[in-house]
């Protein structure tokens, strides 16, 4: 597990110093010098070698080499987001190795090493903030795009941690953990105005103001609206018969964003609300075609106090409260009878909890994490009626306790040579008995430029409300479902020769079961309830290379290879929505004196399955942007082309959805202009 | 705890536990704050590195940046020597000339957009750059400070300390916990 050292890494000046121990000390420095012995000096006056053995009496805040990790972290950062421009989290998630995007016009849902489901709510993937979970608590869904409570510009990191995450984070972390560390006050020192505009009406003002002030409160205030008109027609041969298969202004997408963040020593305050609207032009869920009143609305909000501190020598304790809200709502006509019904289907969701996380560094050879996570699932409901006449449909609702306790630990049997090993217990009230999933890591470095890791971890995700009750389309309900498992085997080795080289490789094996699929046979006597019927067996490699150069300059190069068979009723073989290959290619280069700076990225994604068992080919995307990141008389700017080679490449159908595949944008471009002051 | 010991030297205790405790020899530092940790290293580098033309430079400056921990206390080091020559702290705005400085720190609360900028501004100046951020040596820098087994050791890596026409003792080397591009 990653510390950032931003994140958490402000490191105190006070330690508490409790003990005989210390006494003892401070009484015989004052010994030597009864005028209260000057240790700085002291330790001034030693010899290098003598160095390296002085303890350290304030506590660390733990922050691991990335090398160490026990995972293949992949590390985005403000920089590459400059660099490449990427506009909402999916962007970035795209480029990362093993990571791969897909939109059905209505949200961005990622897939890992080889594994996605269309239809799926972005489940499996545990989306953080600093350090905080965000995935709603109705769906279980972990936001990418515009309806993601960041905007790109606050982002200072993005982590990656593919495999299973449970031994540390709990639910949710079966493919992979997302963590996105934010910028403070001090990183804008200043106010920053922000307008973008691009194809298809796309609009987006912002306002951003941070600052660290004398006192050491650090202050960061952002907010944004973001509008785009989308495609204004949208060609779908299945619905021909419907005004010729146009959807004509369907795809309109709005957001509006509020975030703050204060700082001050030790102590974290996060706030963030986010509200996006999105126009579905796609006619999912049975709705009347080119019927404008289609759409969805999905409303976040969070606040989350965090505060850091060192309780003896060796020993830091993190406690946190947070509270979040999640709304959705989506509006659908149907025709039923020949008559045009509208339906309504909504979630609400409310959640508050808290954390305390210890960590340690007082024994020798080892640094150990250990916590406890506490989340009230205050509400949890569904709710779908027909408006008119009105038909109540579904009103689910609960509430209940997750708690998880973890411990990790981190034992150095040699210099060169790691054991990581750690287990998290959970009790969630969607399931029956509790889940144990351990994690186990052998980092061991054969010449100092070589990190090799062995990796075993195991992941669960318990049903959610939306699984488990009556769904939107009056389906069954499923109150026995359980919980999905992964159990995940890897094996990375990490050159870093010096001179900014990075090579990688992996070795991978995820094994899947009892994964909740919608049963959607008419037939079948559970027809419309998420059973566990899936199985998938994923393995593959991955391949990167890196070069950083000094003058910014970053070539990068990585690609995936993955097998994955999906064994359900029905299906044996290839699984769908599983690319074999994923190969990424990024290159930045400086011009003028770091004045500018262009990036390009290819990113190809091979050929999958549908859901139908139909081939969607092979396609790749190359985006440019072109950035002058050095303030000109305050202004700064950049001009991205998203899909230079105007590729009409085919994403999946979700399964709510007639179409099999959807055509996706071709050539878009977009400009950003911003304001220092 | 320092009522503690206030009590303690009242009473005439602390007397007796020097007596008891005190073999004559020096007491070895065994614990400190990271922050003179860092400091006692940068002052260690500044004795155990080569700079080009070192005569033509009057005193030995560690940069600091501004909004870091260290530039709280400029005076850390006065009185102190290193290559025959007086040692001063300088603390830095951001992305200011770097060229005075002999050693530039930078801190890990900088952010990473900041870390790299003022290595870009180094490059290929005779400066040696050290910070305690995690990712430093990817970033392009030449020595970074880790805690491990809650004491605080060091990384190098060569290749920038050449590029810089820089030259570091054998014996710091040897001690690094790990080096780069020899």
């Amino acid at each position: 597990m990653i510390q950032s050292a931003d994140f958490g890494g402000r490191s105190t000046k006070t330690a508490f110093r409790h003990g005989r121990q210390t006494v003892l000390f401070s009484i015989s420095l004052a010994c030597l010098n009864p005028a209260a012995a000057d240790n700085a000096d002291q330790v001034l006056d030693l010899p290098l070698a003598e160095l390296v053995n002085v303890e350290i009496t304030s506590a660390s805040r733990f922050k691991q080499k990335i090398s160490e990790a026990p995972s293949a972290v992949e590390v985005l950062t403000a920089k590459d987001i400059t660099s490449f421009n990427w506009r909402t989290l999916a962007d970035a998630l795209n480029a990362i190795r093993g990571l791969y995007i897909r939109n059905d016009r209505d949200y961005s849902y990622a897939g890992a090493r080889g594994f996605m489901r269309p239809g799926d709510y972005n489940s499996r993937l545990l989306i953080m903030v600093d350090g905080r979970r965000m995935n709603d608590a109705a769906y279980d869904s972990g936001f990418i795009g515009e309806e993601f409570m960041l905007d790109m510009n606050l982002i200072e990191r993005i982590e990656y941690l593919p495999g299973s995450g449970s031994s540390v984070y709990g639910g949710n972390a079966l493919l992979g953990v997302v963590n996105v560390i934010t910028k403070q006050g001090k990183d804008f020192n200043g106010g920053k105005l922000t307008a973008e505009g691009g194809s298809m009406d796309t609009f987006r003002v912002r306002g951003t103001y941070g600052k660290k002030f004398d006192n050491d409160v650090d202050i960061l205030l952002n907010a944004s609206q973001y509008a785009s008109n989308g495609n204004s027609q949208l060609y779908f041969p299945q619905f021909s018969a419907t005004h010729n298969g146009f959807a004509q202004n369907m795809d309109h997408e709005q957001s509006s964003r509020v975030f703050t963040q204060l700082n001050y020593h030790n102590l974290a305050f996060h706030g963030g609300f986010v509200d996006r609207f999105k126009q579905d032009p796609t006619a999912s869920f049975g709705a009347i075609f080119n019927d404008s009143y289609n759409y969805v609305d999905d409303r976040s909000a969070y606040m989350d106090l965090d505060y850091h501190t060192d309780v003896a020598k060796g020993l830091a304790l993190e406690t946190r409260g947070f509270h979040h809200w999640y709304n959705y709502y989506g509006v659908t006509p149907q025709a039923i009878d020949a008559s045009r019904v509208v339906n309504y289907d909504a979630a609400n969701a409310r959640w508050w909890g808290g954390e305390l996380k210890l960590t340690g560094t007082q024994f020798k050879s080892h640094q150990w994490i250990s916590g406890v996570e506490l989340q009230y699932d205050d509400l949890q409901q569904l709710l779908n009626y027909n408006i008119k006449p009105y038909q109540l449909l579904n009103n689910s609702y609960q509430s209940g306790t997750r708690i998880g306790v973890y411990l990790q630990d981190e034992y150095r049997l040699a210099d060169n040579l790691l054991l990581n090993a750690g287990a998290r217990l959970d009790q969630n009230h969607m399931i029956n008995g509790l889940q144990l999933n351990p994690r186990v890591g052998l980092i061991w470095d054969p010449i100092s430029t070589l990190t090799t890791k062995l990796l075993y971890g195991s992941a669960f995700r318990a049903p959610n409300l939306y699984e488990r009750s009556t769904n939107s389309l009056g389906f069954a309900a499923n109150a026995n479902n359980k919980q999905e498992l992964i159990t995940s085997y890897e094996a990375v080795a990490e050159f870093r020769p010096g001179d900014g080289i990075k090579l990688l490789g992996t070795l991978f094996y995820n094994d899947m079961e009892k994964v909740l699929l919608q049963d959607l046979t008419p037939t079948s006597a559970t027809y419309g309830a998420f059973i566990n019927a899936g199985k998938y067996y994923a393995h593959g490699f991955e391949l990167g290379s890196e070069k950083k150069w000094h003058n910014d300059r970053l070539l990068k190069l990585t690609w995936t290879h993955t097998i994955t068979q999906q064994v359900a009723p029905g299906i044996n073989g290839w699984a769908q929505g599983s690319p074999n290959n994923l190969v990424k290619a990024h290159y930045a280069e400086p011009f003028l004196d770091n004045r500018f700076q262009l990036g390009f990225e290819e990113l190809f994604i091979d050929q999958q399955l549908t859901l139908a068992n139909q081939i969607a080919p092979a396609y790749h995307l190359m985006n440019i942007n072109f950035a002058l990141t050095k303030p000109w008389h305050g202004f700064q700017g950049a001009l991205g082309i998203y899909n230079v080679l105007d590729q009409h490449y085919l994403a999946l159908g979700s399964a709510q959805q007639v179409q099999d595949t959807l055509a996706m944008d071709g050539r878009t471009a977009r400009l950003r202009v911003e304001y220092n002051f | 705890m320092r009522r503690l010991y206030r009590s303690l030297n009242r009473t005439g205790l602390v007397a007796l536990i020097c007596l008891l405790s005190h073999v004559g020899a020096a007491v070895a530092v065994s614990a400190s704050s990271i922050e003179e940790l860092t400091l006692a290293y940068l002052y260690n580098f500044l004795k155990f590195t080569e700079w080009p033309a070192v005569d033509s430079i009057n005193e030995m400056t560690i940069c600091v940046s501004k909004a870091g921990r260290l530039a709280a206390n400029p005076d850390a080091l006065a009185g102190r020597l290193a290559q025959n020559k007086k040692v001063v702290i300088k603390s830095l705005d951001t992305l200011k000339d770097p060229r005075t400085c002999q050693i530039l720190f930078l801190d890990q609360t900088e952010n990473s957009l900041n870390i790299s900028q003022w290595l870009k501004q180094t490059e290929k100046l005779p400066i040696l750059t050290v910070s305690d951020k995690p990712d430093f040596l990817d970033m392009g820098g030449m020595i970074m400070l880790i805690e491990a087994d809650n004491r605080l050791q060091f990384e190098v890596d060569l290749t920038g300390v050449r590029n810089a026409g820089l030259n570091l003792n054998s014996q710091v080397l040897k001690i690094a916990r790990d080096v780069r591009g020899k």
